[in-house]
Formats: C-alpha cells, sequence, structure tokens
C-alpha cells in the first residue's frame, strides 16, 4: 500500500513559464471543494453563532452567547486535546518503532508483518471499542480473569473504562497510518548519510536516534498531523469505553446534546467550530514547519537502503512486533470471534455455551444488518473508485500540470483534514437536507460525504504514487510519435495501476468501516455497517454487535487478500 | 386483519391526510467570505408544515400494500421491533423499514424535514408522551380512532383520543445482579441510592432518554429538593441505552441500575443472567410509551393497520412478549413479570401534561441530568 507522506514529498516541479491559466482539472475539483466543504462550514459557523430558535437555519439571531457557554464545557475540549494529543504520541512511537523494524532492519518476516501491521487501521474503531470493552473490562474482560486466574489477584490488571485506556486504543488501532506514511519515507530515503555516520564510528541506535530519525523528520511530522486531526474527530472509542469513566470528549458531547430534546445545536455547532479551528491551527503549524525542511532527503526516486542487523537485539525488535499484532488483531479478532459465538452475554469456552445463530441473525433474519452489509459494499466500490479518480486528477494537476491555481487546489484539498468527520457530517447533513434536489436520506449524500472526508487521504496516496513516475518514460513516448491517449494506455497507467489499486483498495476499506460520517447521513434504506454496528452495540447485546463486526472484519479481509492475490498474480502491479 | 374493511373515501385522504400542506420558503442569506453561497439552496422555514389531522377513516388493506413500505420510526430496541413488524408483516402484506430514533433526535429531524419538504416518516412509536402531544397541539400527529382504542383507559390515551395510545407501559424499577450485590444491601428506596458505598456505582440512562427524563419528572416533587445534587455527588454514569446499563450489571463493572427498563429484566432471564428488580416505595417513574401517526404521512391505511394491529390484543400480546413489558390493555398479560396492581406506577397525570411535555422543562431536566451524569 503506498501512502507517502505528501508534505516530504518534494513535488517533481514542471518549469514555470509564462502567465498560466486555470485547468478544468484544476478549476472543477476546487469548486467541487468550495460547495462540498464551504458550504457545510458556512451552516456550522452560522449556526454556532445563532442565538435565536435553535433549530432556525438560517438563524435569526446572530450572537456569541454559544461561544460563552462554551467556556463552561473546556472539560470537553480539554479532554478531546488530552486523548488526541496523547494517543497521537504513543501511536507515534510505536508507528516509528514498527516502520524502522520494518523497513530499515533486517527483522525477519518482513513481508507477513507488513501485512499483518496495517490490518488494524482498516478494522476501525468500532472493532478496537468492542474487542478491548470485552478483553478489559474490570471484572469480565478476558485478560483481567486470566490475570485473576493466574494470580489468585482479585483486583483487575488495568481497566480499559479510563483515560490511559481509551488512549491506549485509539494509538493501537492508529498506529499503522504512521507505520505506512513514515515507512513509505524510509524506502525512499538516501542512506548515505546513515553509512556516513557508521564510518565515522556511531553505533547502531545512535545512527537511529542521530541521522535517521530527523532524516524522517518531515514524515513524521505529517504522519502525526494526520493521527492528530483523526483523533480530534474520533468518536467510537471515547463513547464506548468513556461512559463508564465518566470521561466526555467533544465529540460525544455533541452526540449526547444531538439525541437530547431539546437538541441544543448552536451549542454543538460551536463546539464543531472550535473544533475545526483547533485542527486546521495545527494544519497550518505543521505547513510551516514542513516548508521550513525543504531540504528533505526524501524522493521520488527508489533507494534501497542497506539494512541493519540488529544482531542481539533482534529478537525483542520481532518481540514488539508480534506484541503489536497480538494487541492489536489477534486478541481484538479472537475475542469477537468468541463473543460472537455466544447464546448470551458472557464469555464462555464450552463449546456448549456455542451457537451461530448471531450469523444467521445479522446475515438472515435482520433486514437492517443485510441491507448496511449491501449498502456498505456499493458504498465502498463507489468511494474507493470516485475518490481515486478525483485525487488522482488532482494530483496529476497538482504535479504534473503548470495549471494556474494548483497549489490552492492542493490546500483545498488537504482541508477535509482539518474536519472531525462528525463535525463535517453535522453541518452535511444540514446542506443536503435544504439541497433543492432530493440528496437528503440517499446513499448518494452519503458517498458524496465520504469522497470528501477520505480525499486528504486518497490524494496523499496518490500524490505518492505520481511524484515517482519518471516523466522520461512519457517523453520517450511522445517523442516516439504516440498521441497522448495513447502515452497514457500504453505508459501512464500502467505505471499508475500499482497505486491505484493499493489507494482503491484502502478507500474500500476506510469507507467500509467508517463511523462518523455516516452516523447523521444514513437512515432507513441507506444503512451502513458502521452505524449498525453503533446501533447493534446501543441496544443489541454484545454477542450479535460481535457478529456483525466480525462480517465487517471479514469483508475488510477479504478486500485485502484479494488485492495481494491480485498484486501476485500481475506482478505490475 | 381482515381484508374487508370499508374502502375509504380516497378524496378525504388526500385533502385531510396524506398531501403535506404547502409551506413557505426563505432564500438562504448566502454569503461568506470566501464561500461558495450564492446559487445554493433555498431553505424552508419552521412554519407549520403539519397535515391536519382528521376523523377517522377506516383504513383498507389493499391500498396500504400498494402504499410502499411503511416508514416506523421508535426509540425500541431495533431487534425486537424487526421481530415484531416480521409478524406483522406476515400477517398483513404491509412491509415496514424501521430506524430507531430517540425522541430527542426524532422531533427535531422531522422539524428539519418539515422545514425542507423531506418528510417521510408514516409512524412513531416514542419514548416521551409530553413531546409527542406537544407535536399533537401542533397539528403534527394525525388523529385516528382506531377501533382497539376502546381497551385502553383514559391515562393511556391522547385528550381528544385517536392522536396518539400508549403501546406499552415502561415501567423503571432498580435494577442488580445479585452475583455482585446481596438482597440485603441492595437499595430498597430512592434515598438508597445515596448511600456512599454506591459511589461511582449506579448507572441511569443519560438525558437523551424519555424515560430519563420521565424518571425526574415524576419524582422530582416527591423526593427532597436536594436529592438531585446529592445524587450527582454519587457519580453515577451516563449510558445511552438501558441495554448498556445491563450489560455492565451483569459484568458486574456497575452495582445498581438506578432506573432500567422493567423489558431488562425478562431478557435477562432468558439469558439465564440473575437479575433482580427493586420497586421503591415511592413509586417506580414509568412512562406511557406512546404510537402515533405523523400527520404527513404518504401510507395512510398502511399507517392505520400498523396502529390498529399494535393495539389490538394479539398485537399486544406478541409486542409485550417480544418486548417482556406491560401492556396497557388489561386482557393481556406477558408470563414473568410481576403483577402490575403490585407495583406503585408513577406516570404523568393529565393535569401535568402540559409541563411534562413543554420544551423549557426538558431544557431544565438536561441541563440538571447532563451535570448528574458528569456531562
Amino acid at each position: 500500500m503506498s501512502v507517502a507522506a505528501s508534505g516530504a514529498a518534494a513535488p517533481l516541479a514542471p518549469p514555470r513559464h509564462g502567465a498560466r491559466r486555470v485547468r478544468a482539472g484544476v478549476w472543477l475539483p476546487l469548486a467541487f471543494l468550495a460547495a462540498g466543504l464551504g458550504y457545510p462550514l458556512f451552516l456550522l459557523v452560522a449556526n454556532a453563532f445563532n442565538v435565536g430558535d435553535p433549530q432556525a437555519l438560517p438563524p435569526t439571531e446572530y450572537g456569541s452567547a454559544n461561544f460563552v457557554s462554551l467556556l463552561e464545557h473546556l472539560d470537553w475540549i480539554g479532554n478531546t486535546l488530552l486523548v488526541s494529543i496523547s494517543a497521537t504520541i504513543l501511536a507515534m512511537a510505536i508507528g516509528i518503532v514498527l516502520a524502522w523494524i520494518l523497513y530499515r532492519t533486517t527483522v525477519p518476516g518482513q513481508r507477513v508483518f507488513e501485512v499483518l501491521i496495517a490490518i488494524p487501521y482498516p478494522l476501525g474503531p468500532l472493532v478496537g471499542a468492542l474487542a478491548w470493552s470485552a478483553l478489559g473490562s474490570p471484572r469480565e474482560g478476558l485478560l483481567n480473569q486470566l490475570f485473576t486466574g493466574l494470580t489468585g489477584i482479585a483486583e483487575p490488571l488495568f481497566n480499559i473504562y479510563s483515560v490511559p485506556g481509551i488512549i491506549f486504543v485509539m494509538a493501537i488501532f492508529e498506529a499503522p497510518v504512521a507505520v505506512l506514511m513514515i515507512g513509505a519515507a524510509m524506502q525512499h530515503m538516501d542512506s548515505a548519510l546513515e553509512e556516513s555516520s557508521t564510518v565515522f564510528g556511531a553505533g547502531k541506535l545512535r545512527t537511529a536516534l542521530r541521522v535517521t530519525l530527523p532524516l524522517m523528520l518531515p514524515a513524521i511530522l505529517s504522519a502525526a498531523l494526520f493521527l492528530f486531526t483523526s483523533m480530534m474527530g474520533a468518536f467510537a472509542i471515547p463513547t464506548m469505553l468513556g461512559t463508564n469513566a465518566r470521561f466526555y470528549v467533544a465529540t460525544t458531547a455533541i452526540y449526547v446534546m444531538f439525541q437530547s430534546y431539546p437538541p441544543n445545536y448552536p451549542l454543538a455547532a460551536a463546539i464543531g467550530v472550535v473544533l475545526v479551528a483547533i485542527t486546521a491551527l495545527a494544519v497550518w503549524l505543521s505547513a510551516r514547519v514542513l516548508k521550513s525542511r525543504t531540504h528533505a532527503i526524501i524522493f521520488g526516486r527508489n533507494y534501497r537502503p542497506r539494512r541493519l542487523n540488529m544482531r542481539g537485539w533482534t529478537p525483542v525488535l520481532l518481540a514488539f512486533e508480534c506484541a503489536y499484532v497480538l494487541v492489536s488483531l489477534v486478541l481484538p479478532l479472537g475475542v469477537l470471534l468468541l463473543a460472537s459465538l455466544q447464546k448470551s452475554g458472557g464469555l464462555s469456552w464450552m463449546l456448549s455455551d456455542w451457537t451461530l445463530n448471531n450469523f444467521h441473525y445479522v446475515l438472515i433474519d435482520f433486514p437492517t444488518t443485510r441491507q448496511a452489509i449491501g449498502n456498505s459494499l456499493l458504498l465502498g466500490i463507489g468511494t474507493g473508485t470516485l475518490g481515486v479518480a478525483v485525487a488522482t486528477t488532482i494530483a496529476w494537476m497538482v504535479h504534473r500540470s503548470q495549471s494556474a491555481g494548483r497549489q490552492l487546489l492542493e490546500q483545498a484539498t488537504m482541508l477535509p483534514q482539518a474536519f472531525p468527520r462528525l463535525i463535517f457530517a453535522f453541518g452535511f447533513m444540514w446542506m443536503v437536507m435544504s439541497l433543492p434536489i432530493r440528496l437528503y436520506g440517499t446513499l448518494y449524500a452519503v458517498l458524496l460525504a465520504y469522497i470528501i472526508v477520505f480525499l486528504p487521504l486518497a490524494y496523499r496516496g496518490m500524490s505518492g504514487v505520481v511524484v515517482q513516475i519518471d516523466r522520461s518514460l512519457e517523453e520517450a513516448a511522445r517523442i516516439s510519435g504516440a498521441h497522448w491517449g495513447r502515452m497514457m494506455r500504453t505508459v501512464t497507467l500502467p505505471l499508475l495501476r500499482a497505486g491505484l489499486l493499493a489507494n482503491w483498495v484502502l478507500l474500500f476499506m476506510i469507507s467500509v468501516r467508517e463511523v462518523s460520517a455516516s452516523l447523521f447521513l444514513s437512515g432507513p434504506g441507506t444503512q451502513v455497517l458502521g452505524p449498525a454496528i453503533f446501533s447493534f452495540w446501543d441496544s443489541g447485546g454484545l454477542p450479535r454487535v460481535s457478529a456483525l463486526a466480525v462480517v465487517q472484519a471479514v469483508i475488510i479481509l477479504i478486500a485485502l487478500a484479494v488485492v495481494r492475490r491480485l498484486a501476485r498474480a500481475r506482478p505490475g502491479l | 386483519m381482515k381484508d374487508t374493511r370499508e374502502v375509504p373515501n380516497q378524496a378525504e385522504h388526500s385533502a385531510n391526510e396524506s398531501a403535506p400542506s404547502p409551506t413557505r420558503r426563505r432564500i438562504v442569506a448566502a454569503a461568506g467570505a470566501g464561500l461558495v453561497t450564492s446559487g445554493l439552496p433555498f431553505l424552508m422555514s419552521a412554519g407549520d408544515a403539519a397535515a391536519q389531522g382528521s376523523a377517522s377513516a377506516p383504513p383498507d388493506l389493499a391500498t396500504a400494500r400498494k402504499e410502499g413500505p411503511l416508514l416506523l420510526w421508535h426509540g425500541d430496541q431495533e431487534g425486537d421491533v424487526v421481530e415484531y413488524i416480521k409478524g406483522f408483516t406476515q400477517k398483513t402484506g404491509i412491509e415496514v423499514v424501521q430506524q430507531r430514533l430517540l425522541p430527542g433526535a426524532a422531533w427535531p429531524k422531522l422539524d428539519a424535514e418539515y422545514r425542507t419538504g423531506n418528510s417521510n416518516v408514516d409512524v412513531y412509536m416514542s419514548s416521551d408522551a409530553g413531546t409527542m402531544d406537544n407535536q399533537r397541539k401542533q397539528g403534527r400527529i394525525l388523529r385516528y380512532e382506531s377501533p382497539e382504542l376502546v381497551a385502553y383507559a383514559p391515562q393511556y390515551k391522547s385528550n381528544p383520543a385517536g392522536f396518539w395510545t400508549t403501546y406499552y407501559i415502561n415501567i423503571g424499577p432498580m435494577m442488580y445482579d445479585p452475583r455482585y450485590v446481596s438482597e440485603d444491601v441492595a437499595p430498597k428506596t430512592w434515598m438508597d441510592l445515596l448511600d456512599p458505598r454506591w459511589k461511582g456505582q449506579i448507572g441511569f440512562q443519560n438525558a437523551a432518554a424519555g424515560t430519563s427524563y420521565a424518571m425526574w419528572f415524576v419524582l422530582k416533587d416527591i423526593l427532597p429538593k436536594d436529592f438531585w445534587d446529592k445524587l450527582a455527588a454519587q457519580k453515577p454514569r451516563g449510558y445511552s441505552s438501558s441495554t448498556q446499563i445491563m450489560t455492565d450489571i451483569h459484568r458486574g463493572d456497575v452495582k445498581i441500575g438506578g432506573r432500567v427498563s422493567n423489558f431488562q429484566y425478562l431478557k435477562s432471564l432468558r439469558q439465564k443472567l440473575p437479575v433482580k428488580m427493586v420497586f421503591p416505595p415511592e413509586g417506580a417513574p414509568s412512562v406511557t410509551q406512546p404510537v402515533g401517526i405523523i400527520g404527513t404521512t404518504k401510507r395512510p391505511n398502511a399507517a392505520k393497520i400498523f396502529v390498529d394491529y399494535l393495539l389490538s390484543r394479539d398485537g399486544q400480546q406478541k409486542w409485550n412478549t417480544i418486548q417482556g413489558s406491560y401492556s396497557a390493555r388489561s386482557d393481556v398479560n406477558v408470563e414473568g413479570l410481576p403483577p402490575i396492581t403490585s407495583i406503585k406506577v408513577l406516570i404523568p397525570t393529565p393535569e401535568k401534561f402540559e409541563e411534562y411535555g413543554s420544551a423549557a422543562t426538558h431544557a431544565e431536566f438536561v441541563k440538571l441530568f447532563n451535570r448528574i451524569v458528569g456531562l
């Protein structure tokens, strides 16, 4: 899966000369983003300043009272920052170490671990929260029971319903993104400086810390920003694990405000605006830092850096990889499978307490989940196809065209990253309701929202692919007399194919696991898996919700397996 | 369900029931620095998009089947509703699609849909009779005097009858798992919840639940004024559903369900999980869960047949057996529950309905209860 740190990747800037016009490939995506993102933002801001009828849109009275009310709830913002920053740091630490082990050392099993480490991200936060509540609840949690059984100590080993528990689960399920982004940069890093360091007598650890790490800093910052903005909008994990701890973040507070009567939309919108402002500030700061590091040693070319033989440390590093796979993949999927087989809410190892009825229920008996599975597959295919098409167009225009406005287009494309998904969905829902065309209550609305919220990720991925295509091959085709269409068909698209497929699968998987953006947008007839699982968690009981989560995981694993099989069958992929 | 009902006067339907009344539109003052808003949509005003209630034209089953799938909103457990509507569809041939929406989400959604002309819901099974009655006053509920109404006592029906009717009585005792709480120490009264031993060990549904609102509403004049502040000091947890409370009770992660919908009792027993109910002597706060037809229903025949069956003896027996709760009909009995006559049921009295349904009272509760559960 090719996800490059776009901030770190130096675009192959074409020569600039003369006045340039704004090409359709630039203004069309700009117009799309201005409408699809700008208008919900406008509605969100307008509502945040609404001090009249809380349900009136557009507001009839404006004022700052909602922001004043927000001062009473600074803990929501503080809690959000606490878990976002802490989980980002933890996820980055895990991600950097794993990426380094995978791509810069000779620790065995790289191919296997590359796949296993990537899987928790598409499995998603719902799976993470559900599984870890079954593993780490104080009394009945499987791990705590095991601890008590082995030691005889009645006190639980740990309590997942706590702030550290929330941070831990958020971090382990987001860490694969850091591995992908930093790993992509590591694979393209010129190792001459590392080798120089070794020549001058620095030890391996010292080289890793003093040379490799600083070289990776742009990619690290870029990944950290991506994780931080994702975590600012995290909803499922804080909601599912925070209730027991009476711990609320901004998104959970907004959700409760949406559910309560009378709903306090203006206050919810004010929180949303503050969250967007914080993430936008982080994006801006990160862009400034990255700008000042234009000497980054990451280029489009592929280097084959020499890997370090860690000798005595190899078993330790291998154990670290195994431990990560255990806590983020094996234990979560294992416990969900066990829970999905139960006749009642407990976790029994007795075969007589097991049944397949929960799978029969979610796949056959329950129309909502059947529909949700079908819709999620459709949306995954739609988001993958359209998202990759839009992202490729944008990446192409930004990196390969000479059109005016392409830098603005790049900035606009990354803008959805500053929107916590739940907040975006909040404004987007108002937008689709107010449109004169019938979009509200259709799958198209959900599809449109997915394409917008996943565009930054798709763009990062496709940028990484586009900048690596050597222009000389295309130029050779043109010199040989091939017209543009033939060049695209015979040279460019074959070169892009592997990246297109990898990004298509990534978009497919994260669409299937999505919950925050679709929570307000799906409804009767447009149910999708994420909200369906969330609803089941809310009122369906552990066995059935686990069965549905297992089904979701199987869909994602099948998608991964298919793409790897394709890649093996056609080495060009 | 007989297929021989009189065919309703379609003209009456279209004039009085099914057609949404036209709404005013407002042009969005679309402006904003750098935002592309010009030429973007028109928003409808709050207006009174409601259809007018009408006298009760009886439904026609053949027409109902052609009206397309009925859209049902509800605040109940999805699994229960799906099981019930499966039986309903088998019996009537009318397809039903459902969406779970608590009153706090449902009414504003309906309001927004009215504003934008997007309303599609036909029937709402709600957990808050107060807000349902408010909607009635705003002319947004269709009046349909089902022949089944005679079986319901006045306190279980709207006044005048036909706008909404109680499809089950949701009684809210305290609950606990005897594996984790022994009977002798378990709370017996509401004031017992203030015992320090339960600090951090009590679970309620959060402020979004109509059942929590009803609990506060019926107890606020019975319990001492400072009860709620003292309850807040106990740091109870605010769950999003009673299922969540029971999951934690059976895991031993929370000791006492402060107010749990009684159907959870039978659900636990059916899963062979030990559970005890406590009906405090002050009374058990209860909700008369109302079902009503939304005024702008596009499927009036199907909606009426749905309500007829839900309120019928057969429908009540099926629904309450599936869910494990009390019917408002005296001729329906669900095995496994203590007789309702043995419980001091606290429900908002008709003279309090104005206050019960008011948005201001709800807002007061939401602010207080959010504080109680630490939000």
